[in-house]
């Protein structure tokens, strides 16, 4: 993994794989964001939305929360997922809300419980552990 | 509503699906070339995403479900124990997508699948999965 640690160093996710469209809360542990999945301009299968795509909204969401308290932070890679459900989502375009909460870690590996709802009910549910990069002082 | 699309994830992964004689297991092979999502993951350095990789393999299950008298069945849940990627997988590689019958409880509806990706000889993801038919 040390490969693509040093690769993804100064980049940054990019659309159609940009799943955070808006964060409506953040504190120190927690996060709360917005998203639009199945539009135009988003990566998807065609007209369905695979419920896994909520998680990689769950990991950018994650990183948003990691650098609001450590803005060095630029980018990070999932190594490992656990305790994940997946549950039926909507058909064509909705908005889901995706809620992180920093369960523990520091730099450069930290775990997150996620979940994502869309139309109220809950769709998926996921432990993440992320490792990160970090620009290094000039 | 369905959990996953067969259909549609064919339509990243392919269609030509393996099975083995005892029709426990399901591979389907795939070449990762220029798909969209790589622009985005990462620009200049593109990586296949660890949830695509994930998507693989829930496909990899959902066609060995079929082989298992499944065919077509309407996914309720997806639930996975653990997924690791141990090493990246990169545009240019062939990375194979495999599962294999672990566990069936048919009462319940439960299958569940040890899955995994490979290039070559080297495994670069693993994943437990368990899919709840309704």
């Amino acid at each position: 993994m040390s490969d693509i640690i040093a690769g993804i160093g100064g980049t940054t996710w990019a659309p159609p794989f940009v799943f955070v469209d808006r964060v409506i809360h953040m504190d120190a542990r927690t996060a709360v964001a917005l998203t639009v999945f199945g539009g135009r301009d988003r990566f998807a299968y065609g007209p369905f939305t695979s419920p896994s795509l909520t998680v990689e909204a769950m990991a950018q969401l994650s990183l948003a929360l990691i650098r609001h308290s450590d803005p060095a932070v630029e980018i990070g890679i999932i190594p490992s997922l656990r305790d994940v459900v997946l549950r039926p989502l909507p058909e064509g375009p909705f908005q889901a809300a995706i809620r992180v909460q920093w369960t523990e870690g520091s730099f450069p590996r930290y775990a997150f419980e996620g979940a994502a709802f869309a139309m109220g009910e809950p769709v998926c549910e996921a432990t993440l552990d992320i490792l990160a990069t970090r620009r290094e002082a000039a | 509503m369905a959990v996953f699309d067969r259909a549609r994830l064919a339509d990243v992964f392919g269609d030509a699906v393996e099975h083995d004689a005892d029709r426990a297991a399901a591979a389907l092979t795939h070449g990762f070339e220029a798909e969209p999502f790589l622009a985005g993951h990462f620009p200049g350095f593109p990586v296949v995403p660890g949830v695509i990789l994930l998507d693989g393999m829930i496909l990899a299950a959902l066609r060995a479900l079929d082989r298992l008298g499944g065919a077509q069945a309407e996914i309720g849940a997806a639930e996975i124990g653990t997924v690791a990627f141990h090493r990246p997988v990169l545009p240019g590689m062939a990375a194979r997508f495999s599962a294999r019958l672990d566990s069936r409880d048919e009462a319940a509806g439960r299958f569940a699948f040890k899955c995994s990706v490979t290039v070559g000889a080297t495994r670069h993801a693993r994943a437990s999965i368990s899919l709840s038919t309704r």
